[in-house]
């Protein structure tokens, strides 16, 4: 039987691996990466051509508007982009390594997958929720949560269209499975190298530091808070031994270990100091460190190019008047730093699926969000099938993620190519594209709170039944 | 400083180019006012470019700026006109000799400064016809028979995303050639070569090469660079509303690519030997179709998405907060349980 299961899965796996190498040879057909879904100013690998070529020239990288991004990520793509194989797609040797990005991200996926379930598991056993995990609905979510990334078209599309957002996402996911193993140099890696390549993830650091202090996701902490009350009164001699493993399982459940915090912060500060040294060393000719934050991150803050995306930002700020354009930057980029407080307090039991609304929120609120940002949330979305499977309007929003997939073409091709549409076509479906994912966060919230509730119902009937 | 008003011919008819030096920059607003035109907008940087090759200047601090939208009209010249002296003695004129004297000179000095020669022929006979020689005291040497180069630049693509400059060349020496951009609408890297309809290795064709990208609001894009040229365009850009000319539907003016010949001299030899320099040659200004929001949307927009931000807010922190509230009921009812049994214990003690 598990020999089938793995087959089953590896067989997928390399399924996918066929379709996009499929996909990478019909590039003039697809000429996915020039679509303002898949390339945005910051993960477009054009303009990251169109800085190495600067840098070829002895020019600096940042010159002009094109690139704005990572200058290691221009160290490690840039050779590539230049290297053409005759009778070859262009970029060919990119598309490879956006492959093999993807794939190793959801090889991540699907072990952080596993240990999440391992441990969902120990959390019910240990309140005496046996019949939970002896249900036939528990899939193996992380097997299943990788091939939804993978299949996914929006991370097809990202990886097809030449997107560096794969490599963000490698990132997110590497940093996410380092602090669900409890390892802590790989977890600051992958949270300082996603910093680094878009500064939305830095938000991620309190699920980080919540998985690493408390452990993957559990029930709700009051729970055992209870069960250790009931264990102190009840006094059974003959189960001394049973009781003395059931504190040892308090103990580990209940405390918040701060030596892998120490120690992750450690790494993190060692790993930002390299990546710091690094990125001066590079950009010592071309004014420094303050010109690349200026050009990078500066350029994130300050939503300059108003090219058009699937966000809704480049049409406000189009339109907004000179006056007020520092104000609604404030209140715009203050959204998702206000939000994070209040799902931190609430969701502090559940770090992985904390991480997972944090990343619906950035890619929801960013300045240039692209498809590859909701192929990381979706395949996310996966791990936590068991918990949300009574979430409402499922349906709903998949049929909307499919409209506003087939719509935003058509209405960018009305605008720009035949003139028919003007920009409210393409605007409107932003807009539509912008709700279903707020949908999608609350109802995912919702649904999660909800299943909270449920097992606390479930554990206090387990109690009065104890007690009669 | 050298200011010239072009009348070429394609779909941008006027322009004016200016090529000034930097310390000339504050005498703008005086050309400005003499010759009514918009020469002012050169000031801002995003119009004027500092080109090294192209000039064959020593000056590191030359200028070159263009106004490619700007109409041009004699009525542009007038007020310099009345500016010009008249000659002091005009039956000596300056530049040309005349051989039969004329009869009267005729200065139409309130109106203007045109000289009329009156010449009467009744003194002739048609044996002895009247024969006006007019000779200029400077004589003018063309060095080339027939320009030794046609140029002409256009847009390739269609729609409004992909796209291409090319400029054309034949009958190539040795030149310079250089392309303002306005806007960030270049992709250098994708620079192709063709030379008889084949593409070859830049190295083997160009001598120098300078590239200075465009940057939004700050700068122009300036390319130099020897022979022809075959760049990839993106888009003319997405700007701001405040940022889109008048009228917007005809699009953006790009202005003219400039020739320059370093091994050859100009036809016109003046008495001034140090006037002598390379001459110029300018291809057809393009226009570019620029891509436009709609522009009575800005209440609208700002509207829905204030909502949509409202609504994820909203939604979020009730959801939060909903179970907030519930697990207040739970704890109310635990309060009155642990009552209860106190009264109950103080009941049966």
């Amino acid at each position: 039987m598990m020999k089938k299961k793995v087959q089953w899965f590896w067989t997928w796996v390399l399924g996918s691996v066929v379709l996009r190498l499929i996909l990478l040879f019909f590039p003039k057909n697809l000429n996915l990466s020039s679509r303002p879904e898949v390339s945005t100013p910051l993960t477009s690998l054009r303009r990251l051509a169109e800085g190495y070529w600067l840098k070829q020239s002895s020019l600096s990288p940042y010159a002009g508007s094109m690139y704005h991004g990572s200058p290691l990520l221009l160290t490690l793509l840039g050779p590539l982009t230049v290297r053409r194989i005759e009778g070859q797609p262009d970029h060919l040797l990119c598309s490879l390594v956006f492959v093999i990005a993807d794939v190793v991200s959801a090889m991540l996926i699907c072990a952080a997958g596993e240990k999440l379930k391992v441990a969902y598991i120990s959390s019910l056993q240990s309140l005496g929720l046996h019949n939970l995990t002896e249900n036939s609905e528990f899939l193996p979510s992380g097997d299943f949560a990788a091939l939804v990334y993978l299949w996914n078209p929006f991370t097809i599309v990202a990886c097809v269209g030449l997107s560096t957002s794969a490599i963000e996402n490698l990132m997110v996911v590497l940093s996410l499975y380092g602090a669900c193993s409890r390892l802590a140099p790989l977890a600051a890696f992958g949270w300082v190298m996603a910093t680094h390549l878009s500064l939305y993830p830095a938000i991620l650091i309190i699920p980080v530091i919540l998985l690493l202090g408390y452990g993957p996701d559990a029930p709700p902490r009051k729970l055992f808070c209870q069960r250790k009350n009931l264990e102190g009164g009840n006094s059974i001699p003959s189960d001394s031994c049973s009781e003395e493993e059931a504190k040892n399982q308090l103990k580990v459940a209940n405390v918040f270990s701060w030596r892998p915090v120490v120690l992750f912060l450690f790494w993190a500060l060692l790993w930002s100091s390299y990546v710091l040294v690094l990125c001066g060393i590079y950009v010592q000719q071309y004014g420094g460190l303050q010109e690349l934050f200026k050009r990078t991150y500066g350029f994130i803050l300050t939503i300059q190019d108003l090219s058009p995306n699937i966000g809704v930002l480049w049409y406000f700020f189009a339109e907004v008047f000179d006056f007020f354009r520092n104000f609604f930057l404030i209140v715009f980029h203050g959204n998702i730093l206000l939000m994070i407080a209040p799902l931190a307090l609430r969701l502090n039991h559940r770090p992985c699926f904390l991480a997972f609304v944090y990343i619906v929120i950035s890619s929801m609120l960013k300045s240039y969000p692209s498809v590859g940002d909701s192929a990381l949330y979706l395949g996310l979305l996966g791990l936590f099938a068991y918990e949300l499977k009574d979430m409402q309007f499922s349906f709903f929003l998949f049929s909307g993620y499919i409209g506003v997939s087939l719509l935003s073409p058509v209405m960018h091709n009305l605008w720009i190519w035949r003139g028919t549409g003007n920009a409210n076509f393409y605007f409107a479906t932003a807009i539509a594209y912008v709700c279903l994912q707020i949908i999608l966060v609350v109802e995912s919230v919702s649904a999660m709170l909800n299943h909270d509730r449920k097992l606390t119902k479930l554990y206090t009937a387990k109690l009065q039944n104890i007690k009669s | 400083m050298e200011l010239s008003f072009n009348k070429v011919d394609g779909p941008m008819i006027d322009g004016v180019d200016l090529i000034q030096y930097q310390a000339a920059m504050q005498s703008l607003q005086v050309l400005n006012c003499l010759f009514c035109a918009s020469i002012n907008f050169v000031e801002s940087s995003t119009t004027y470019s500092a080109p090294e090759l192209a000039f064959q200047s020593a000056l590191s601090s030359l200028r070159y700026g263009t106004l490619p939208r700007e109409a041009v009209c004699t009525e542009n010249l007038t007020p310099w006109l009345k500016l010009l002296p008249c000659p002091e003695d005009f039956r000596r004129n300056a530049g040309f000799e005349l051989s039969v004297t004329p009869k009267r000179v005729h200065a139409e000095m309130e109106t203007s400064s045109s000289i009329l020669y009156e010449y009467s022929i009744k003194e002739y006979t048609e044996t002895e016809q009247f024969d006006l020689g007019l000779t200029w005291k400077h004589p003018i040497v063309w060095y080339s028979p027939h320009a030794p180069l046609y140029a002409s630049r256009f847009s390739m693509g269609s729609g409004n995303e992909r796209g291409a400059i090319a400029i054309s060349l034949k009958l190539i020496q040795g030149l310079v050639a250089i392309n303002n951009v306005k806007e960030r609408c270049i992709y250098y890297h994708t620079l192709q070569l063709v030379v008889d309809e084949r593409p070859q290795a830049l190295t083997d064709f160009v001598e120098r090469m300078r590239v200075s990208p465009s940057e939004d609001k700050v700068s122009p894009g300036v390319m130099e660079m020897v022979l022809q040229c075959h760049c990839e365009m993106k888009s003319a850009g997405f700007l701001h509303i405040d940022e889109y000319p008048p009228d917007v539907n005809q699009g953006f003016g790009i202005p003219s690519a400039i020739i320059s010949f370093p091994d050859f001299h100009d036809g016109l030899q003046f008495s001034d030997k140090s006037r002598s320099k390379s001459p110029l040659l300018f291809t057809e200004l393009l226009l570019v179709p620029l891509t436009t929001p709609d522009f009575g949307m800005p209440y609208n927009v700002i509207t829905i998405t204030c909502t949509v931000f409202a609504l994820y807010f909203g939604s979020l922190l009730n959801v939060l907060w909903r179970g907030v509230g519930e697990e207040e009921r739970l704890l109310k009812n635990k309060v009155l349980l642990v009552a209860g049994i106190v009264v109950a214990w103080q009941y049966y003690s």
